[in-house]
């Protein structure tokens, strides 16, 4: 499979799955269903987690389930990603007048063909608010507004702005929802995360029930060629639970996961302890470190953080290896001194929180992380997946690694100062940043870049802020590469 | 009330071990406890817990028996499972408050057609009336807001308790309610948990007190009543499953009995 065909194949976020397809490669756990329920019923909702734990996928499912894309339904919803650059680098009113322009801009796309609603654009909350109560009234339903990608670490300024809005625009006829990541604490002074919002969790563990059956069913979703025969040594329900524990529930992982093991054998081949080992060894080098490096440059005032996150990962991993472990126990000191390096492991998928806080043995208490079963098998000795050693990463240890507040580990890793500014770093990058490579896998080709640069486009921001029709004039690019440097542009800025 | 010098409730036996009546619902063991004997305590909490169990009977399934939520009379539910979960808390915590109230109940000059002063109030009992925003040196016990989501009881109760569950709940293999709320902080669950309780709360009265001028179905579609009596059962479970930690608390049940029960609680 080339590289120009394979992003059309495999889907990795689902806000650029065609709506046709969604339904066929999108499965949902009973948890999630009940997530998407309360995404769909009234009050405020902020849905929280990292990289590609299926959030934005939640959110597109429960408005596909409410009008104007489900017509019989009680409940009117739209889908709004806030992907949209002009909004990343504004702050107070300016923000609130972009945000209510591309809001109703969205609002009026959705309606446009299927609702015979006249969705007046809004230059202020004021304006908006009224809005959708007018449309509430003329639909005689609720109105539920899903907000995706609302939230940027690197980005902090506008999120009192959003959160403003956010309370602003909720009322009875209008339900707010946002998806949001683990590391968001700055909410403004106006918005009280548990009075004005209900935060719900989407994080998945593989001691959940329903786990292994939730990651089977997404296998043979995207992969239906993957027949039962093939898995050896193990079923495909195994198979899937060991590679969805490998990726710490992350869908996004996962998917990845299981499109390296069916690239890297052949139609027949079976899949066993063998075909993991080398899906793992590979992840770790070419989707976990490189993912790091992907992170860095959008991460603003952060991105010393990053750094320091590269050298955690570094010891944390070594040490669980050593030990053949993988769950480690940071005791709350380091946990708070060194908090945002860790946020970026999380939501780079390197560690996952499975216990906000734990006694530990040598004295205080401390955060339970999970840690990914890529890097760690890079560590482990031998590096090769054994049955003994499946069952062990399988099961969540009682007694983990402990880094305790003492400790030599992290005696020497400094936390790091934000820097002065708030301006991504990617967006002075030259293009060729955005080539195919191992940070981004489905990039753009050499040719393309070329004929971007001659075009006039150098940076990362001409890019981002050229119009569809500006790109669609560069000679040889057409609708659908249109479409991929979007994409690319997408992974490269936004969280 | 017992207490005991004991790091977790495992440790608390009932003087006996005879229920007042057979199989009170989960939520209702949860939030009244393992209610033995016949002091005015047990019989309070008995009454609730049998008036608990009345109203979860009527919920929709997997709670109750109901095929599908009541538009209008899911909100007055869910509201009642939570205004009685929260009095068999404050029972158990602050027994003093729900008995001096029993006493005033069965006084003769008690009429129902007038307010009693000693009643239980949403606001002052159940949330903060803001008395606790200062600090309580200098304060006159009179002046310390007891309310069971209040800084006072959050500090002295919930918070301890909170991270005594975390610790027992680390040596354990846990259903995945119990993991939720392994994620949060001591920090976090009692915020957390009043902020669920008030706008469920909130969303509930509006029903109750038929404030809707448009047809209630706009705001009461069928997903939101679901959720409405969701939260209203796991807000309520939260609390019950985690106040079994509370050392002083009378009528614990022994951690796994109680991380049982309340993994019932679907």
């Amino acid at each position: 499979m080339s590289r120009d065909d394979a992003d059309s194949s495999l889907v990795l976020a689902a806000e650029e799955c065609e709506p046709s397809r969604f339904a066929d490669i999108h499965k949902f756990s009973e948890h999630d269903e009940r997530i998407i329920r309360k995404l769909i019923a009234h009050g405020p909702v902020l849905l929280q987690g990292g990289r590609g734990t299926g959030k934005s996928a939640l959110l597109i499912a429960a408005s596909q389930r409410l009008a104007p894309q489900c017509p019989g339904a009680d409940v009117a919803g739209i889908y709004v990603s806030l992907r949209y650059v002009p909004l990343l680098k504004a702050d107070g009113d300016d923000y609130e007048r972009l945000f209510c322009t591309w809001v109703s801009s969205r609002i009026r796309d959705a309606l446009g063909k299927v609702v015979s609603f006249d969705f007046v654009p809004c230059g202020n909350a004021t304006e908006i608010r009224a809005e959708l109560s007018r449309l509430s009234l003329s639909l005689a339903k609720r109105v539920v507004l899903l907000f995706d990608d609302a939230a940027h670490i690197g980005r902090e300024t506008s999120l009192a702005a959003f959160f403003d809005l956010f309370r602003t625009l909720s009322s009875d006829a209008v339900s707010c929802k946002a998806a949001i990541y683990p590391g968001v604490t700055e909410f403004g002074t106006r918005f009280d995360v548990y009075n004005d919002a209900t935060v719900v969790d989407v994080a998945r563990s593989p001691e959940q029930p329903g786990f292994a059956r939730l990651f089977r069913s997404i296998m043979m979703a995207r992969f239906p060629d993957l027949t039962e025969t093939r898995f050896t040594g193990m079923g495909s329900e195994r198979f899937a639970h060991f590679l969805g524990a490998t990726v710490l529930g992350n869908v996004r992982g996962f998917i990845y996961a299981c499109n390296d093991v069916v690239s890297h054998s052949e139609a027949t081949q079976s899949l066993g302890l063998t075909a993991l080992t080398g899906c793992l060894l590979r992840l770790s080098a070419d989707y976990y470190w490189p993912l790091l490096e992907e992170v860095r440059p959008k991460l603003g005032k952060y991105t010393p953080a990053a750094v320091t996150a590269h050298d955690l990962a570094e010891l944390v991993f070594k040490q669980l290896g050593h030990a053949n472990l993988s769950t480690v126990l940071i005791h709350r000191a380091h946990v708070n001194r060194l908090g945002k390096p860790l946020e970026i492991l999380e939501y780079a998928g390197f560690i996952a929180r499975r216990q906000a806080s734990r006694a530990m043995k040598s004295g205080g208490r401390g955060t339970l992380y999970a840690v990914n079963l890529c890097n760690l098998l890079e560590r482990v000795s031998g590096n090769r997946i054994t049955g003994p050693l499946m069952d062990g990463w399988l099961t969540l240890s009682p007694e983990p690694f402990e880094i305790h507040e003492r400790s030599e580990l992290f005696k020497d890793v400094r936390a790091p100062s934000p820097v002065a500014g708030d301006d991504l770093e990617i967006f002075d990058m030259p293009i060729e940043t955005l080539r195919t490579s191992k940070a981004y896998p489905y990039g753009l080709t050499t040719k393309r870049i070329d004929l971007l640069q001659a075009a006039g486009y150098r940076t990362v921001r001409d890019l981002a802020d050229a119009s569809d029709e500006e790109l669609d004039d560069v000679d040889t690019i057409g609708e659908k590469y249109v479409q991929r440097i979007r994409a690319v542009l997408g992974q490269a800025i936004w969280m | 009330m017992s207490s005991s010098d004991s790091s977790t409730p495992a440790a608390i036996e009932p003087a006996s071990t005879t229920p007042l009546r057979p199989t009170p619902s989960a939520i209702s063991r949860l939030v009244c406890g393992r209610v033995t004997g016949h002091s005015p305590l047990a019989k309070t909490l008995s009454h609730l817990s049998e008036t608990l169990d009345s109203l979860v009977k009527e919920l929709p399934k997997p709670f109750g028996s109901a095929e599908q939520v009541h538009p209008l009379f899911s909100p007055f539910l869910a509201r009642s499972v939570l205004e009685i979960s929260c009095t068999a808390l404050i029972a158990r915590l602050d027994p003093f408050r729900v008995l001096t109230l029993a006493a005033v109940q069965s006084h003769a000059d008690y009429v129902l057609g007038k307010r009693a002063a000693a009643a239980l109030q949403w606001q002052g009992d159940v949330m903060s009336d803001g008395k606790d925003k200062v600090g309580l040196q200098d304060r006159r016990p009179t002046e310390m807001s007891r309310a069971l989501f209040g800084d006072n009881v959050e500090a002295i109760v919930w918070k301890p308790a909170f991270e005594a569950f975390l610790d027992t709940c680390s040596k354990m293999t846990l259903g995945p309610r119990a993991q939720t709320l392994q994620n949060l902080s001591a920090e976090s669950f009692l915020p957390r948990s009043r902020g669920m309780a008030s706008s469920t709360f909130s969303i509930a009265s509006k029903g109750v007190h038929h404030e809707f001028v448009l047809p209630h179905t706009s705001y009461y579609d069928p997903t939101t009543l679901e959720v409405l009596v969701d939260d209203a059962m796991h807000i309520c479970a939260d609390l019950g499953v985690v106040a079994n930690w509370c050392e002083h608390i009378p009528f614990s049940m022994s951690p796994i009995e109680a991380l049982g029960i309340y993994e019932e609680i679907l």
